[in-house]
């Protein structure tokens, strides 16, 4: 709730919610009901992974697959046997590399990029846009993209995972927008006071960017942090690899049904769902962690982009 | 990166990305004729260079099911296993492989105990590239674009495979071939058929993970629920079926007969031909049997009424395992070799297993049920490591070695101890062993398959049992591992259309009519090519 007012309007004295009268006490019962069922229904799943990979493996067949509520107590088995080996911890690191070193370097070269272009007289403003533009139209492919990453000598190396998708097209336009929309005038005051383009830069257009930098560092970030394929492909020493493929390995047996013919996946024990459901956690808590710090950024980081695009 | 880098990507691996992207299927439809090379097909069984089958006996199974032609099966581990290689068959340098794995990745090599005891029984450090089989195939696209593929290589289903063989692999008729194989005992001993998928228009171009019988898919049911009810685990007729799935289901106790549609289990009942058959000189696809529309109107009976799990089109595979093993389900369609899952999945101490065999639909006699396929796959030896062909071919003789040697022993449970303790005589992974053992090494080569189940005992007998009484009569596949290159490069949207238009009539999403439509849609769109390819392909193999 942003701003209570209230006035006196006639006899009745009304209550206003941020300008509009607040609504009536069934409406907001209503609506109470509504956002918890909601609410519900995207807890719900989380409730259920978190109590199946604590939940002991017998419980886990009777109840079915999932397990709402564990009656047999807590049973942190699941989460022993998968740091036990020394695989996972390992790419929970290599995870944590990618995505804090790729984020950097990203959100660098997406800002420097973002704004050259949102200067005038850029050398090769419009031509640059332009191919920024189609990389949006135009995927390079699978081969050709292992090609690029081969001869750049970067196989089986975590660079080949953080460098060929840095550079985002979809967000360079976001801080482009963001920068031209910044007050000229803050900016030709500090020229006048005899700034270069990079303190313009450093000290005046990126302090007053912060949501748009905060949000496309998420972006990036959540990226890095999901993404197996790059890994899939470049790196073939499996101690390199990051946390989502690992992940992976776990649940390839899970292939949808009537799919027998991949590679005989059906003649391999299945892991236990509740080893599943546990790394499942130890994936994504990280992220939620970090999502609360940035997400009061959101809406203005994408919105102020968007509009004065 | 300076640009003189970036320069590093030349037109001439431009040009390489560009033919690399064609082999992997991104071309489309081009059609091979006109581009040189052997375009020829695998003429599997000719005669001439196709390996002798040497039998190992070394070790003497509890139960021989070669007369039936399935596996051996095997009551206990025997107690002392006889060594099967005498010195170790790498040269010392290192052997790198690329292959695919169905289970979680091992820890790496220097925390890894049966890693580094592997090595030093091969005799040469081996690096195994692992990837999960679904992504298998662009991975090893990618792999023969950028001439990846590491000394072993899994042959992934990609386009153009004998023009790739011949450019990427080593020829191994001259080691292989004939009696030349007695070299490699262990490899000889792999079945037959197997190595139809390896030969390429007389030359061998890989060794076979063999699978055949036991790849085959029964009707699994839980003996100890049927027998509870007084029910057998056999039906005589379609009526007899669906009585059963009446019977055990019981919607109060959420209890549904059948884990997932029996498709296969009722066309089984009407001998429908095991994918292809032969009419005449050319061969036909089952989909083209006059009978799918009545197995389609018992499949929307039994889901109609109720008899079919509702989550029995969504979904994953382990979904089945959980309800057979709970008891939700007590009937499912599934292979031999997922036995062990199902035992392992079995919560109740009185779990039985027992295979339902298809009966005629009329009652008329025995259903026939499909053969499974030879082989999975196959690994070939790469082209730049033709010179040490002799170890590698040795390396994969070493993980061919069969049940009951001790180096069977070693590759599936490690070492005493620390990898398996022994429970009644038997082998049993301990967490450890399970997590390190994971090379992908039954994916590389591996021994024929045999029956051993120590997860129960008694089990392994059952399983023997009810595929010698099924297995001899099955439908086999006459193009079974031969090569069509239109069903590598439509045969998986196809079927998948097929599967699509199959699940829709069961649901009553589309009417029983609809699948003479979808079948000729099939024809046009590439069934009939593929049925050509497949007629040459067999009579080039004779």
């Amino acid at each position: 709730m942003s701003r209570v007012d209230q006035l006196t309007e006639g006899k009745r004295r009304q209550v206003l919610v941020g300008g509009m009268p607040m609504p009536g006490r069934p409406e907001r019962i209503g609506k109470a009901v509504f956002l918890t069922i909601i609410c519900g229904l995207v807890v719900f799943p989380f409730i259920g992974v978190i109590s199946t990979s604590l939940a002991t493996p017998e419980e886990v067949i009777r109840a079915g697959g999932f397990v709402m509520l564990p009656t047999h107590g807590i049973d942190l088995s699941a989460y022993r046997s998968i740091l036990s080996g020394g695989t996972v911890t390992q790419a929970l690191v290599v995870s944590a590399f990618i995505t804090v070193v790729g984020t950097a370097i990203a959100l660098l070269l997406t800002c420097t990029l973002g704004w050259a272009l949102s200067r005038r007289g850029t050398f090769g403003n419009k031509a640059l846009l332009l191919l920024v533009l189609i990389s949006l139209l135009f995927n390079p492919g699978l081969i050709p993209s292992y090609l690029v990453v081969q001869q750049f000598g970067l196989l089986n190396s975590l660079w080949s995972v953080i460098l060929p998708v840095c550079v985002s097209a979809f967000n360079v336009i976001v801080v482009r927008a963001y920068f031209i929309g910044l007050p000229s005038e803050v900016i030709d005051s500090a020229r006048i006071d005899g700034a270069s383009e990079w303190k313009l830069f450093w000290y005046i257009g990126l302090p007053l960017s912060k949501a748009v930098v905060a949000v496309i560092g998420l972006f990036y970030g959540v990226g890095y942090w999901n993404s197996f394929f790059g890994a899939l492909l470049y790196l073939n020493d499996s101690s390199k690899w990051p946390l989502q493929l690992v992940l992976r390995t776990y649940v390839v047996n899970g292939v949808e049904i009537g799919a027998q013919d991949l590679g005989g996946a059906g003649e391999a024990l299945p892991p236990q769902t509740s080893i599943q459901m546990a790394i499942l956690m130890i994936s994504v808590v990280p992220i939620l962690c970090v999502y609360p710090f940035i997400q009061r950024h959101f809406a203005k980081g994408v919105l102020t982009g968007a509009v004065k695009g | 990166m300076s640009t003189d880098d970036a320069q590093l990507v030349t037109r001439r691996t431009l040009l390489a990305g560009v033919g690399a992207l064609g082999l992997a299927g991104a071309a489309g439809a081009c059609s091979n004729e006109g581009r040189g090379g052997t375009a020829e097909g695998n003429a599997g069984a000719s005669g001439s260079v196709r390996p002798t089958y040497v039998r190992y006996t070394g070790v003497k199974p509890d139960l021989a099911g070669a007369e039936y032609d399935i596996p051996d099966a095997f009551n206990r581990y025997p107690g002392s296993p006889v060594s099967a290689i005498t010195k170790p068959p790498g040269d010392g340098k290192p052997i790198e492989v690329l292959t695919y794995t169905n289970t979680p990745i091992p820890p790496k090599l220097e925390q890894n105990r049966f890693w580094q005891e592997f090595n030093k029984r091969v005799g040469s450090p081996v690096s195994v590239s692992l990837t999960p089989s679904v992504d298998y195939n662009k991975k090893f696209a990618t792999s023969v674009a950028g001439d990846k593929l590491g000394d072993i290589f899994m042959v992934g289903s990609v386009p153009q495979i004998p023009q790739l063989l011949e450019a990427k692999a080593t020829d191994l008729t001259a080691h292989l071939s004939g009696d030349n194989i007695r070299k490699y005992p262990y490899l000889a001993n792999l079945p037959e058929v197997g190595w139809n998928s390896c030969i390429f228009g007389d030359k061998i171009y890989g060794v076979p993970i063999p699978r055949g019988a036991i790849s085959s898919q029964a009707l699994y049911s839980r003996a100890d629920i049927l027998e509870k009810q007084g029910l057998k685990a056999e039906v005589k007729n379609v009526d007899d079926f669906v009585e059963l799935c009446k019977q055990l289901t019981d919607k109060r106790q959420n209890r549904f007969a059948l884990a997932t549609a029996p498709t296969l289990f009722v066309r089984n009942m009407f001998d429908i031909p095991n994918t292809w058959s032969e009419s005449g000189k050319s061969v036909v696809s089952y989909l083209e049997h006059e009978s799918h529309e009545e197995v389609f109107e018992i499949l929307r009976k039994l889901w109609t009424s109720g008899y079919v799990h509702p989550d029995a089109f969504s979904g994953q595979n382990q979904d089945l395992k959980v309800r057979f093993g709970n008891g939700s389900s007590p009937l499912v369609v599934d292979t031999f070799s997922g036995w062990p899952s199902y035992l392992q999945t079995a919560v109740s101490k009185e779990a039985q297993i027992a295979i339902v065999p298809p009966p005629k639909h009329d009652g008329s006699g025995k259903g026939r049920i499909w053969m499974g396929a030879p082989a999975i796959g196959f690994t070939a030896i790469n082209k730049k490591s033709e010179g040490r062909v002799e170890a590698l071919l040795s390396y994969l003789n070493f993980l061919a070695t069969p049940f009951g040697t001790q180096e069977y022993l070693f590759r599936k449970f490690g070492l005493p101890v620390v990898h398996h303790t022994l429970v009644d005589g038997n082998p049993v992974l301990t967490e450890r062993g399970f997590s390190e053992i994971q090379l992908g090494l039954m994916y590389q080569a591996d021994g024929p398959w045999t029956i051993f189940l120590p997860e129960k005992e008694g089990n392994s007998e059952v399983e023997f049992n009810a595929m010698k009484q099924t297995c001899p009569e099955a439908l086999t596949n006459p193009v079974a591992g031969l090569y069509s290159e239109t069903n590598v490069r439509k045969g998986p949207q196809l079927t998948d259309d097929m599967n699509q238009v199959t699940d829709d009539i069961i649901q009553g999403r589309k009417p029983v009519s609809a699948w003479a439509a979808a079948v000729k849609k099939w024809k046009s769109g590439g069934g009939d090519q593929i049925a050509e390819e497949f007629t040459k392909a067999l009579e080039a193999s004779r």
